[in-house]
C-alpha cells in the first residue's frame, strides 16, 4: 500500500510543477511592465520600485523569477496589492469558511442523491425514476445563481424566513458554528439543490451499469434473492464509481463556489478570487489559483487512495 | 499504392446507424430539446426585428413595470424592455457559447486524436498538460485568466475555451485507443496510409457520434460559464445585454420586481436544458455507456 501510495504521489508532482508554472506564465502575460503586477501603478512613485524590482528577482532571468514567485507563495511573501498583507494570511481564513460550508453540504446530498439514485435504479423508468429524472436534469441546467436568486427571493424577501447573508469572516469577535450556522442555511441549501441531481444521476445510471452485469444474471439464476443481489452485489461493485463522483465534486466544494458566494456575500475562497480578479491583485490571484489547484490534486489523491483501499486490485495497474 | 479509401468503408462500421437516428427521434427529451433550441436560435438570429422595443434605450417613464400585454417581459429599471433585452441577450450568450464550443471541439479532437493513436511519449505528454489544465478549478482559472488579458469578448471566448478542452480531448483520446486497434487500421498501416488520414479519414467518421454528444453538453456548460462570468462582472459588458449580466444588474430589484432577475435566469435555464436534453438523448442513442465526465 504505501508503495501505492508513493507511487501516486511521485506521479502527482509533475502535474503541480506544471501548475506552477501555467500560473508564473500568466503572471508574465500581464501587459505591460511585470512591476506593474507586483505594484499597482497609482502606487509606483511612493514605493522604491527598484528594491521591489530585486525583491522579486524581476531584474534576473526568467527561471530564477520563478523559483522567487514559488518561494513567495509558500513562505507568504508574496503579499496581496489591495489588501497589504501576505496572501496565504488571506487565504488561511477564507478557506475555513468556503470548506465548512463545502463539507455541510456534501454531508446532505451523497447521502440524498445516492439513496435517491439507488430507488430509481431499482425500478428503472418506473413513476419515481421519470419524475425524478426530469427534475435533476432541471437541477443541473440551473445556473447556480438563479436558483440562489429564486431561494432568497422566497425564503428571504416574501417570507422572510432565512437570512441571505451575513457570514463573518473568521476572526471576528465570538465567530464560532453558533454565530454563523442560521446565515449558513441558505447557501448549504442552494448548493445541495445543485449536488443532489447531480449524485443522483450518476449513481442512477452506475447502477443501472452494473445491474446488467453478467455475474449478477448468475447470482440470479442460482436462486439468490434479489434484494440480495441488489444490496450485497451491485451495492459494493457501485462504490468505486461512488467515490469517484464524490471525489470529482470535493475540489470544486473546497474551492468554493464562486458564484454562490457572490449571491450570499461569504467570505470564502471563491469570493477572494473574484475580489482579487476584480481588483487586478496579481499576487493574490496567483496564490489563489495555486492553492486551489494544489488543493484538487490533493483531493484526486486521496481519491486514489480511497480506491486502493475498496479495491486492491487497483494497486497493481 | 492503393488508396486509403479501399481499406475501409467508415460508414458500414457504425453499426445500423440508421436505426440510431431513429432511437434518437423518438425520444421526447430529444424531440423537445430540439424544439426549444430551434426556437430560441433563430429567436436570437432574427432579434433585431422580432424585439418589440430597443433594448438599450432608457425609458425612465415606464421603469420597472410588471410583465403585461405592452410588455412580455416587464421593463427593467431603466425603463428597458426585458423581452428584447432578453432576445439580444440569448444572441450574444449563444454566439460566445457556439463559438467557444467550435473551438474547443477543433482543438479538444485534434490533441485527443493524436494523443490516443500515437501513444507512448507524444500521449503522455499531451495528457500531463491535459492533467494540469483540469487540475485548475474552471472559474478559478477563467477569472484568473480574464484578470490577465482584460475583458472583451474574444478573450472571454478564449478563456471559456481554453478551460473547456481537456474534456473532449480525452474522450476522443480513448475512442481512438481503442478504435486503433481494430483491423481496418492496422490493414490501412500495413498498406502504407499516412497516419494523417487514417486518423481523418478512416477512424474519425466512428468517433463523430461521441464527438456531437460530449459538443452538445460543452455547449450547454459554456452558456452557463458564460452566464456565470458575465454575472459576476468578468464577462460581458453593460450595457451591452448578456443573460449573466441582465441577473446581476436586477438582483437589487429582486424583492421590487423580481421579473427583472429571475426572468433573465430562465432563459439561461432553458438554453441549458434544451442543451443537456438533446446531448443525453444523442448518448443515450448513441452509447449509453459512454463516459463524458472523465
Amino acid at each position: 500500500m504505501s508503495s501505492y501510495i508513493l507511487r501516486r504521489l511521485v506521479q502527482s508532482l509533475p502535474i503541480l510543477i506544471g501548475i506552477s508554472i501555467v500560473v508564473f506564465i500568466m503572471l508574465q502575460l500581464v501587459p505591460g511592465d511585470p512591476i506593474n503586477a507586483l505594484v499597482p501603478p497609482d502606487k509606483q512613485d511612493v514605493v522604491d520600485l527598484d528594491a521591489v524590482r530585486r525583491q522579486y528577482g524581476l531584474d534576473k532571468p526568467l527561471p530564477e523569477q520563478y523559483v522567487y514567485m514559488i518561494k513567495g507563495i509558500i513562505t507568504g511573501d508574496i503579499v496581496s496589492f489591495s489588501q497589504r498583507v501576505p496572501a496565504m494570511d488571506i487565504i488561511g481564513k477564507t478557506l475555513p469558511v468556503t470548506a465548512l460550508i463545502g463539507l455541510s453540504a456534501m454531508l446532505i446530498s451523497v447521502p440524498v442523491g445516492i439513496g435517491l439514485g439507488l430507488i430509481a435504479s431499482r425500478r428503472p423508468f418506473g413513476i419515481f425514476d421519470q419524475i425524478m429524472s426530469v427534475t435533476s436534469l432541471g437541477g443541473i441546467s440551473m445556473p447556480s445563481f438563479v436558483i440562489a436568486l429564486i431561494l432568497i427571493y422566497f425564503l428571504t424577501e416574501i417570507w422572510g424566513v432565512l437570512p441571505a447573508s451575513g457570514i463573518r469572516p473568521p476572526g471576528t469577535e465570538g465567530w464560532g458554528l453558533a454565530m454563523i450556522l442560521p446565515h449558513m442555511i441558505m447557501p448549504v441549501l442552494t448548493l445541495t439543490c445543485l449536488l443532489i441531481p447531480e449524485f443522483y444521476r450518476f449513481t442512477r445510471s452506475s447502477m443501472l451499469d452494473i445491474l446488467s452485469e453478467d455475474y449478477l444474471r448468475t447470482a440470479r439464476a442460482k436462486g439468490v434473492a434479489e434484494m440480495n443481489v441488489f444490496m450485497k452485489h451491485a451495492l459494493r461493485n457501485a462504490l468505486l464509481p461512488v467515490v469517484t463522483m464524490i471525489g470529482l465534486n470535493i475540489p470544486y466544494v473546497l474551492a468554493g463556489s464562486v458564484l454562490l458566494e457572490t449571491v450570499f456575500a461569504i467570505p470564502g475562497m471563491g469570493r477572494l478570487a473574484v475580489t482579487a480578479a476584480l481588483a487586478r491583485d496579481y499576487p493574490l490571484i496567483m496564490a489563489t489559483n495555486m492553492i486551489a489547484a494544489t488543493i484538487v490534486i490533493g483531493s484526486n489523491l486521496l481519491t486514489d487512495i480511497m480506491y486502493a483501499v475498496i479495491d486492491p486490485r487497483v494497486k497493481l495497474s | 499504392m492503393v488508396g486509403g479509401d479501399t481499406v475501409s468503408q467508415p460508414s458500414e462500421l457504425q453499426p445500423r446507424r440508421r436505426s440510431l437516428w431513429r432511437r434518437f427521434r423518438r425520444s421526447t427529451a430529444a424531440v423537445v430539446g430540439i424544439t426549444i433550441i430551434s426556437i430560441l436560435v433563430i429567436g436570437a438570429l432574427l432579434a433585431p426585428w422580432l424585439a418589440p422595443y430597443d433594448p438599450d434605450l432608457p425609458n425612465l417613464r415606464e421603469r420597472l413595470q410588471a410583465p403585461s400585454a405592452k410588455h412580455l417581459l416587464g421593463t427593467d429599471q431603466l425603463g428597458r424592455d426585458v423581452f428584447s433585452r432578453v432576445l439580444y441577450a440569448a444572441r450574444v450568450s449563444l454566439t460566445v457559447a457556439g463559438v467557444a464550443v467550435t473551438g474547443v471541439i477543433l482543438v479538444g479532437v485534434v490533441i485527443g486524436a493524436v494523443a490516443g493513436y500515437s501513444g507512448g511519449l507524444i500521449d503522455n505528454v499531451l495528457m500531463r498538460f491535459t492533467d494540469i489544465v483540469m487540475s485548475f478549478p474552471r472559474f478559478f482559472l477563467m477569472l484568473g485568466m480574464a484578470a490577465v488579458l482584460g475583458r472583451s469578448l474574444p478573450v472571454l471566448i478564449l478563456v471559456i475555451g481554453a478551460t473547456a478542452w481537456p474534456i473532449p480531448a480525452r474522450l476522443v483520446r480513448s475512442e481512438y485507443l481503442s478504435w486503433k486497434e481494430r483491423d481496418f487500421v492496422q490493414a490501412a498501416q500495413a498498406l502504407g496510409v499516412g497516419s494523417g488520414r487514417i486518423l481523418f479519414r478512416h477512424i474519425l467518421p466512428n468517433v463523430i457520434g461521441s464527438i456531437m454528444v460530449i459538443a452538445t453538453l460543452q455547449v450547454a456548460w459554456a452558456i452557463l460559464a458564460e452566464a456565470g462570468l458575465s454575472f459576476i462582472g468578468v464577462g460581458v459588458k453593460p450595457p451591452t445585454p448578456s443573460l449573466g449580466n441582465m441577473v446581476a444588474d436586477g438582483r437589487d430589484y429582486l424583492r421590487m420586481a423580481p421579473w427583472v432577475t429571475l426572468l433573465p435566469g430562465m432563459f439561461i435555464f432553458l438554453c441549458v436544458m434544451s442543451f443537456n436534453l438533446v446531448g443525453d438523448a444523442l448518448r443515450d442513442a448513441f452509447d449509453p455507456k459512454m463516459d463524458v465526465h472523465s
